[in-house]
């Protein structure tokens, strides 16, 4: 197995709030291989947006971030501002969930891209607007020459998305961190971006962290996925693995909460739901994060904090009853 | 074992009263603001009772003197009380400020109302209407009632709230546009209100708290404007005392007594710092996006 | 950009002639013989006479103002009470007015902006606290008062500045000394306000999603802050500045006044005092539609600001 690309450790985020902590990512451990794409799937409030904004300290000033994230041999959360900024758009780059807000309003697309090329790389004007041209080409826009020279509300949802990809791909960097990437566009344009970030990895061998709270879209591209829950990694596993035999009680509820049509059988199955809700982030609470919603809650849930565990190859689960429903 | 929770027994307006009362009294500024705002009206209330002196009493042993037990903040140049004048004057300049920012509100609540919850031509008309009133900024407005009515502080105060009226059309206007997308607009409209109903009943009450905010916020800056006026011979004449004609009559003994001036413009400044920050303090608890 | 900046021009003609009407209606409403007024008080019949005549005051209103707006347009706004033009007075004196209100203006600007943008990097610290407490007394002095202790300190006392007066550009030292404390004077309270609304606008634009992927592209704050964030919100400040510029106006009376500059300013109150009808009615006119045309200004300057406005929407 290669040495992986980046390596976190113990990763824990805590925000100093006016009300008291809240904690929203307790000691996080994970890997991700050079060309890798991994999915980190939970709902709203889970931790997974926090997690990745915090390897590169783009969290504001009240989070308290402890752990290590080693990228390339450096811990990043060691690492001086400056150094940081160097990290930021070159080693490894993000690419957000709304595209409008996300890119400047007054300034050109062309503008926008050519600044990350100037800046990480040193480009000249003239050398940075022909690679723009480029970039813009690669993630399948047309007329790139004439787009260069637009502002972004000019060009609708799916197009922008594409181009926060351009700049985020445009210093060639070793992690694309995608957050809710497909999440505000419509259905039709979700597939073409997808296809674009898959088509990414495949080319210029960029590993990829796709964040998302859909479970379809990270079947559809992700070799291995991440479950988390209440700021807590449950379930770890190659995607396959996870959805043909999951193993923690949330991402069975999870999985089967999809709706999907289902030919000739029980077309009136209701859609089943994960009963209860997500607990508050305030206290780290010295038990399994679930228990309250679970059906195989028991004395032992309740009483101490699950360890990951591998139950079966490269599958491991923060369980303890884990198994098939 | 969990303590009996109180709070249960107290209506939601009361409970949300109490919440507001709790915030103001954290915001240690605002709180002084609130105490200067009430002596400033008390003083201007109570005049004809803690004035030393009568405003227009002269003595004229005692032309341009200093402080002293007699007078505590020395005379002027017909020998005149100054601190008596001070609180004399506080009468036309918080009456100005409070009439002008009342019949500002009164014009232009309205109006802007309807231009907000009609739009279309309405709004249009409303806000031609708007922008000629903004043409005329209050010194011009005053210079043309001062021709055709002649100076006085009534002129006066009609120019400062006419002055004020485009601004608070523009903030009745934005509230009511963005009231009328509420749910209990439709939900009134289904209950059979009309739409005087749904203005007055519905909508008014949920921007009373921008309201108040904003008159507040609007007082100082009739009270600088009534002081302008006068100072200016547009508005209250002398020898009746408002700030604004005392620091016209120091105007001439700058050399020989700048205390003179000093003592109105500070009146000035501090009146409408108070009421400025009142009204930012107000603002603060009022938005529920604030947290403490 | 074109249909954006047609609707505004269309919109100041219509203000501009509803301005107008008023103002010729003001002067009809003034108590007494309208001859008299519009005469500048000569009772003499022979001249009373032409003034009718040539105000056209036996003919209806609308063909009155029709008339007056006329000769207005083309230059003429009569005679004041001694005897000169009153467009004449008004085309000397203006350039004055127009000098300290621009120094007012760029001094207000460069103060007031980058205050408000340091107040809102450094929200919550003794620099935001020092410039928000600032721009509150600011909003609270009047500007004439303000002048007034200016006078006493740097005039009567230090002997550093003259305390009144003014000298034409061709003198640029003295004109400047001259102009000095006014202008600071009328800055005082518009930066006051440009720090709060930069402030304001600032602390929500460096919380917006670009922002933070400015950020994310590995940009040093510097950038972020200057080039990102104060373009996006030099553009709501454009709008509050124009609203400014009626207190502006206001501020250039009093000003001129205390400092005895002889400018448009000082020539209203002078009219005022002297009930000088016609004066009044051609100082009121000029000053609303100099207004209007300002305005006007200010918003093709925040259109060229606005990509949004300067080019059209989605293409899909």
């Amino acid at each position: 197995m290669a040495a992986p690309l980046l390596e976190v450790t113990d990763l824990s985020v805590r925000f100093d709030t006016d009300d008291g902590p809240v904690h929203a990512v307790d000691r996080l451990s994970f890997t991700l291989a050079p060309g890798e794409v991994l999915g980190i799937v939970g709902e709203s409030g889970c931790g997974k947006s926090v997690t990745c904004m915090s390897l590169v300290r783009l969290l504001p000033e009240t989070a308290a971030i402890s752990g290590r994230a080693v990228f390339d041999g450096t811990d990043l959360l060691a690492l001086s501002q400056r150094r940081l900024r160097q990290v930021r758009g070159r080693q490894i780059s993000f690419v957000f969930q709304e595209p409008m807000t996300s890119l400047n309003p007054v300034f050109k697309v062309g503008r926008q891209i050519g600044e990350v090329l100037t800046k990480h790389l040193g480009l000249t004007r003239g050398e940075a607007r022909e690679r723009t041209i480029e970039l813009l080409r690669l993630v399948r826009i047309p007329a790139p020459e004439r787009r260069l020279d637009e502002y972004p509300h000019q060009l609708s949802g799916g197009m922008r998305q594409r181009v926060m990809i351009a700049m985020a791909l445009a210093c060639d960097p070793k992690v694309l961190i995608a957050d809710e990437p497909t999440t505000a566009l419509d259905v039709t344009i979700q597939a073409s971006v997808l296809d674009l970030l898959r088509d990414v990895r495949e080319r210029l061998g960029t590993a990829i962290v796709l964040i998302t709270h859909n479970l379809g879209v990270v079947a559809d591209i992700a070799d291995r996925v991440l479950v988390m829950y209440a700021g807590r990694k449950a379930e770890e596993a190659p995607v396959a693995d996870l959805y043909t035999a999951p193993q923690h009680p949330y991402t069975i509820g999870l999985l089967g909460a999809i709706p999907r049509p289902q030919d000739g059988e029980d077309t009136a199955r209701r859609l089943r739901e994960i009963p209860g809700r997500v607990p508050s982030l305030r206290e780290l609470p010295a038990m399994c994060a679930f228990a309250d919603r679970c059906p195989r809650a028991d004395e032992l849930s309740r009483s101490q904090v699950p360890e990951l565990r591998v139950v079966r190859p490269e599958h491991l689960v923060a369980c303890f009853h884990p198994g098939p429903e | 074992m969990t303590a009996v929770d109180t709070t249960v027994l107290v209506s939601p307006r009361a409970r949300r009263r109490m919440l507001l009362r709790k915030r103001f009294l954290r915001r240690p500024m605002a709180v002084a603001g609130l105490v200067v705002v009430v002596v400033f009206v008390l003083a201007a209330v109570l005049a004809p009772v803690i004035a030393p002196y009568s405003a227009g009493a002269t003595d004229f042993n005692a032309l341009l003197s200093h402080s002293s037990s007699k007078h505590l903040l020395g005379t002027d140049e017909l020998g005149r009380d100054e601190l008596s004048r001070l609180i004399w004057g506080a009468r036309a300049s918080i009456q100005a400020g409070f009439f002008a920012t009342m019949l500002a509100m009164v014009v232009a609540v309205p109006i802007g109302m309807i231009a907000g919850y009609y739009r279309g031509w309405v709004d249009t008309v409303i806000a031609r209407v708007t922008d000629v009133l903004l043409a005329f900024p209050f010194i011009i407005l005053a210079v043309g009632l001062a021709a055709i009515l002649g100076p006085s502080l009534t002129n006066a105060t009609i120019a400062l709230g006419v002055g004020a009226v485009p601004g608070l059309i523009r903030i009745a206007r934005g509230e009511a546009l963005a009231l009328r997308e509420e749910d209990f607009v439709p939900a009134a409209i289904a209950n059979g209100a009309n739409d005087l109903t749904i203005i007055f009943r519905h909508i008014l009450p949920n921007m009373a708290s921008t309201l108040i905010v904003q008159a507040t916020l609007t007082i100082p800056g009739a009270i600088i404007g009534e002081a302008v006026l006068s100072f200016l011979g547009l508005g209250v004449q002398p020898p009746t005392p408002s700030w604004g004609v005392m620091l016209q009559d120091a105007q001439s003994y700058l050399s020989q007594a700048p205390r003179l001036a000093v003592y109105p413009g500070l009146a000035i400044v501090l009146a409408s710092l108070a009421f400025n920050v009142l009204g930012d303090g107000l603002r603060d608890i009022l938005d529920p996006r604030t947290t403490r | 950009m074109g249909g954006f900046l047609l609707r505004k021009v269309g919109a100041a003609l219509v203000v501009l002639l509803l301005a107008s009407i008023l103002v010729f209606l003001g002067v009809r409403a003034i108590p007494g013989d309208p001859a008299i007024a519009l005469g500048a008080e000569n009772r003499d019949p022979a001249v009373l006479a032409a003034v009718r005549h040539k105000y056209d005051l036996d003919k209806p209103l609308p063909v009155q103002y029709a008339h007056w707006i006329w000769l207005a347009l083309h230059g003429d706004l009569g005679t004041d009470q001694r005897q000169l033009s009153v467009a004449h007075t008004i085309v000397t004196r203006l350039p004055t007015s127009l000098e300290l209100a621009f120094l007012s203006m760029l001094l207000a600007t460069l103060v007031g902006i980058p205050a408000g943008v340091i107040a809102a990097v450094r929200r919550g610290r003794a620099s935001d606290y020092a410039v928000t407490a600032t721009a509150l007394v600011g909003l609270s002095v009047p500007h004439f008062w303000l002048g007034l202790l200016f006078i006493v300190w740097f005039a009567v006392e230090l002997h550093w500045l003259p305390a009144s007066g003014y000298v034409s550009l061709s003198h640029p030292v003295a004109n400047l000394e001259h102009l000095v404390m006014p202008s600071v004077v009328l800055a005082a309270g518009l930066a006051a306000i440009l720090m709060r609304q930069m402030r304001s606008s600032m602390l929500s634009t460096l919380g917006a999603d670009y922002v933070r992927t400015a950020r994310a592209k590995g940009l040093n704050e510097r950038t972020v802050i200057w080039r990102h964030a104060v373009r996006n919100s030099l553009i709501t400040v454009t709008t509050v500045i124009g609203l400014q510029l009626g207190g502006l106006i206001s501020g250039v009376v009093v000003t001129e006044t205390i400092f005895g500059i002889a400018g448009f300013g000082a020539l209203t109150v002078e009219a005022v005092n002297q009930r000088d009808y016609t004066l009044i009615q051609g100082v009121v006119l000029v000053a609303a539609a100099g207004y209007v045309v300002v305005n006007l200004a200010v918003d093709v300057v925040y259109s060229l600001l606005n990509p949004r406005i300067r080019v059209s929407g989605a293409r899909t």
